[in-house]
């Protein structure tokens, strides 16, 4: 045996090699995924939009680092979920919010969506919903002041959804206002009233197609969810069945958002392909049952809560197959 | 006033149904219990340490009440409680209130001073660090220092020292042996309460080897041998082993000790 | 038609390093170390002592055991002493070390065999035995053993994936030996006496499926040549059988039990010199690579020789090593020292510099199903990594991990960087 001792060598168990990506990585590149729709947002409503996604992205943060250092954990700022989330629920509110609700949405969503089930990985309901619902609850009126494209004056104006609900309960209460007024090329592009992020459809599709190429997210969930929905509202959104639009459907609210960027987190969404198709179905029934027949216009978010709270019990039984067992 | 008259009615009348047939159920669907097995339950310890090799306090607690198992089989429960468990089975409670008699001791007082073979870059937990090319340690007898032990005793009674090796409060040691079945270098014995030394080594390498490797190991020079006045030390292997049998506590061997292997808990 | 496995993940193969590299032979090493254990089994005992003189070939080691592997001298010299050396795989082992006399003499039982086409299945199993062969992919199980199964099968699979990244050895050998291999392959056949057999080889190594089909058509052997997709760990042998044959290997059981056979070209190379040469094995081909490794090199090797050696062999590295590895960079050893000897299970020789060996720390899990998806076990590789970080190892048992291949793929691609292999070593060896 030679004495020679060169310097410590690092022994550690195998694999030696490990892939390039990384959490943080995932999480700023959706966030970048994101910005084209702001962008438009900005466009179409006015800069107040950009103080209200800098608020909640701030307000994220700040929550984030405060809850860190009370539960005595390594601040987990720069993995970039906090500012993810942050952005997501600006991005879910109506351009005219007043700045305290969009910091009060952000505070919620990350103390009460992911830090008290103990931070990233271990909550149950995507933060940022749990935020938004929170709003929805809280401050109904405000989350429903919807302004209309290019009128920088808060000129209010109902969302294509509320029409389309309006005229399909037949409450009337809307009547003068016509869907017609949008065309599916102004749905497409985002020129009409909603939430910050969820309006223009083409910028979310540019996103979400990188985050496709980039394979952080695949198409189980988004195609099951939306084809659901289309199918639904085409057989029962119409008078008599299958005659529904459901081209509106899918160009109007939050479904192109909620289900390229927020049923497809990884943390409250199913981990196999099997079950991401299940979660996709669920999300597109509950979508529409509750913008048919429920009593808000739009169900995006509440179908996604409620199929995250299923998520433990789908991963449970939609196991993939152990290998070299009978099918 | 109509209206909350009938309220009134229904949702009383929806109480009293429903009581009614929650007593029945109560009355049809009840399970014999043993009420001293609840009693039993309340005297061990019920920190479900599993040492009986029960899956609990509570199934010991059965098994004890149904006269299956001696209350002994808790090395856990104080000498008081186990008085009070004989006299709730209406037993003699002669003999039973005993001090139980061992406590766990870790026999390696390596830690930092032991030198490391390589860096270990792995999960901090022994039994993973062993499987590492046998341990990142010089020496192939050292504490591994991952705190496995710690991790799994019931009652906390585990510390990591400075020195970087674990030690055994022997009070608050209650002697279910599951660091013992944890630790894959095999340092954990139990010793009798009423001894106060070991020997903190377990290498049967020869002296020289200790030395170079960390200094504090036994190397086997055989002084305790001849201190000992009831010969209750041997050299076994390279390493004195001490038989409890014949230790009167003593403590001549830890003076002699020129590494100061023999340790006093 | 080119078949593969469900999971399983396409790595970056790093071969360009060596696969020019021809395989060269290095000078004689002025002492060799080896290990009496270099098998799965029984160690051996020593049939030398110090002061013995011993020549190439001789054998030094043997065990009573079924489950063992006899060692040899790799060259002709003098036993210095039998003492506990350092172990690529053990950490330390009893070792038998020689000092060369610089002659390379032959043991005088080293002869060709005449008419070793008409050996029985027994006597081949014999010489297989006393050559000390071994599987030779690096798992080093008793080759004697495997090929003496205790059911009937019909099928053998020669496995030339080498998946693993890095690592040159048994495409060099395709190449260079390809004559030599199907001998081997012959011989195998006859020994477990099945109808089929089945060469299986990556399709990012397209020379090597060229060779091989060549040769098989100039010789008309009737061996079938499976392209297979490039990706890890195709070599494994539950995914090569399902790739090849598309039979699965039923959980906790054996290929055998699918009929099947799976065996290295190297360890039909070996069989080949076995055999026809009467050569035990006391040298092998090893890749020793890294990007700071100054001259990548195929190298042919006497087992003992320390890994050192051959890496000043190969010009030394640029820089530190940060570390060195037995095998390739998904399941290969770290080693702790350079003085660990080659074995007859060291395939490769990978050295990372400090950078490379470098490693983040972990993260929270996010469930992201990567882990899932790659697993070519079917696993959920993720759930018992949760399970070892909450210390509720009860909970494991349900996830299957002895399913568990170690192939490294979940860990590989884990985003959150966790140790997941590790963890699922810790439970399996919690369990046993």
């Amino acid at each position: 045996m030679t004495e020679k001792q060169p310097a410590p060598l690092t022994v550690t168990s195998s694999p030696h090699i490990r892939s390039p990506e990384t959490t943080s990585k995932i999480m700023w590149t959706v966030f970048v995924c994101l910005i084209p729709s702001g962008l438009v947002s900005v466009y179409v409503f006015g800069f107040g939009v950009l103080g209200i996604i800098l608020t909640a992205v701030f307000a994220a943060v700040a929550t984030e680092w405060a809850c860190c250092r009370i539960q005595r954990k390594t601040p987990t700022i720069m993995d970039g979920s906090a500012v993810l989330t942050g952005l997501l629920l600006a991005y879910n509110v109506p351009p005219g919010s007043p700045l305290w609700m969009v910091f009060l949405g952000s505070f919620i969503a990350i103390a009460v969506g992911k830090a008290v089930f103990g931070g990233l990985g271990c909550n149950v309901f995507n933060p940022a919903l749990v935020g938004r619902v929170f709003l929805m609850a809280s401050f109904p009126v405000l989350m429903t002041r919807w302004q209309a494209p290019f009128k920088v004056d808060a000129v209010t104006a109902p969302t294509p959804l509320a029409i389309f609900k309006d005229g399909f309960s037949g409450t009337n209460v809307l009547a003068g206002t016509d869907l017609v007024q949008y065309s599916y090329r102004d749905l497409f592009l985002g020129l009409r009233g909603g939430c910050i992020g969820e309006a223009c459809v083409l910028a979310l599709l540019l996103g979400a197609g990188y985050l496709m190429i980039r394979k952080y997210i695949t198409w189980h969930i988004p195609l099951s969810f939306i084809g659901t929905v289309g199918v639904f509202t085409w057989i029962f959104g119409g008078k008599g069945l299958f005659g529904g639009d459901f081209l509106l459907q899918i160009f109007s609210g939050g479904l192109i958002l909620g289900a390229f960027y927020m049923a497809t987190d990884y943390v409250t969404g199913p981990m196999t392909r099997q079950g991401q198709i299940l979660f996709g179905i669920g999300c597109g029934i509950i979508t529409g049952i509750v913008r048919l027949w429920g009593g808000y216009p739009e169900g995006v978010s509440y179908s996604i809560l409620l199929m995250n709270a299923v998520t433990p019990l789908i991963d449970r039984f939609m196991v993939p197959r152990r290998f070299g067992e009978e099918r | 006033m109509k209206g909350i008259i009938s309220a009134i009615l229904t949702l009383s009348g929806l109480g009293f149904s429903f009581g009614v047939l929650l007593a029945w159920a109560s009355k049809k669907f009840h399970v014999k219990t043993d009420p001293r097995v609840e009693k039993i339950t309340g005297l061990l310890p019920g920190i479900n340490c599993g040492a009986c090799g029960e899956a609990g306090c509570a199934s010991l607690a059965e098994l004890i009440a149904a006269d299956k198992a001696d209350v002994h089989v808790c090395v856990a429960c104080s000498p008081e409680n186990r008085i009070a468990i004989a006299s709730v089975l209406g037993l003699s409670t002669e003999g039973v209130g005993r001090r139980l008699s061992q406590a766990a001791v870790i026999g390696c007082g390596g830690g930092n001073r032991c030198k490391n073979k390589f860096a270990y870059r792995g999960l901090a937990d022994c039994r993973v660090a062993v499987s590492a090319m046998g341990g990142y340690k010089e020496c192939r007898f050292a504490c591994l220092e991952q705190g496995t032990c710690i991790q799994v005793c019931p009652v906390g009674a585990i510390s990591m020292q400075p020195e970087g090796v674990p030690k055994v409060i022997s009070e608050k040691c209650i002697g279910c042996k599951k660091c013992i079945a944890v630790c894959p270098r095999r340092l954990i014995m139990m010793v009798d309460r009423d001894k106060d030394v070991y020997i903190n080594c377990h290498s049967h390498d020869k002296g020289a080897l200790i030395m170079k490797k960390c200094g504090v190991g036994c190397i086997a020079c055989g002084k305790c041998v001849k201190a000992c006045p009831s010969q209750a030390i041997t050299l076994i292997d390279n390493l004195a082993v001490i038989d409890y049998g014949k230790c009167t506590n003593c403590k001549q061997c830890v003076a002699v000790c020129p590494t100061k292997t023999i340790a006093i808990r | 038609m080119v078949s593969t496995f469900a999971g399983g993940k396409h790595i970056e193969s790093h071969k360009q390093l060596s696969r020019d590299a021809a395989i060269e032979p290095i000078p004689l090493p002025v002492e060799v170390v080896i290990p009496l254990s270099q098998h799965t089994g029984t160690i051996c005992e020593p049939l030398v002592k110090k002061g013995d003189r011993v020549l190439t070939g001789t054998k030094i080691g043997q065990s009573s055991n079924v489950l063992s592997s006899c060692v040899h001298a790799s060259i002709s010299g003098t036993v210095r002493g039998i003492e506990l050396c350092p172990h690529p795989v053990l950490g330390q082992c009893l070792a038998v070390i020689i000092d060369s006399d610089g002659r390379d003499e032959h043991d005088a039982a080293i002869q060709p065999r005449k008419a070793a086409e008409r050996l029985s299945k027994e006597e081949l199993l014999a010489i297989i035995k006393e050559a000390g062969i071994v599987g030779m992919g690096g798992a080093a199980f008793p080759s004697q053993v495997k090929l003496n199964p205790p059911k009937p099968v019909d099928t053998l699979i020669i496995n030339g994936v080498e998946c693993e990244p890095y690592l040159t050895c048994d495409f060099r050998l395709m190449l260079e030996k390809a004559n030599e291999i199907l001998q081997g392959i012959g011989l195998l056949k006859k020994t477990v006496n099945v109808s089929k057999v089945f060469i299986g080889i990556e399709e990012d190594k397209p020379e090597a499926l060229r060779m091989m089909r060549n040769k098989i058509m100039e010789k008309h052997y009737p061996f079938t040549v499976s392209p297979l997709t490039a990706k890890y760990p195709q070599g494994a042998e539950k995914q090569l059988i399902k790739a090849v044959i598309n039979r699965e290997v039923p959980p906790g059981k054996l290929p055998f039990d699918a009929g099947v056979i799976v065996s290295n070209v190297g360890t039909a190379c070996a069989v080949y010199e076995a055999v026809f040469l009467g050569k035990p094995l006391y040298e092998r081909v090893v890749t020793v690579t890294g990007a700071t490794v100054k001259k990548p090199a195929n190298l042919n090797v006497r087992i003992g020789t320390r890994f050192g050696d051959l890496i000043r062999y190969c010009q030394g590295t640029t820089g530190a090593a940060g570390k060195i590895i037995m095998g390739g960079p998904m399941m290969g050893l770290a080693q702790f020292s350079e003085d660990v000897p080659v074995i007859k299970g060291t395939s490769g020789i990978l050295v990372l510099s400090e950078a490379e060996a470098r490693q983040e720390g972990e993260h929270p899990c996010i469930r992201c199903g990567r882990c899932v998806d790659v697993c070519p076990m079917g696993m959920i590789p993720s759930a018992l990594s949760l399970c070892v970080e909450s210390g509720r190892l009860d909970l494991s048992s349900r996830y299957n991990p002895r399913d568990c291949i170690e192939c490294g793929a979940c860990t590989y691609i884990c985003p959150a960087k966790r140790r997941i292999v590790e963890s699922i070593r810790l439970v399996k060896a919690v369990m046993k």
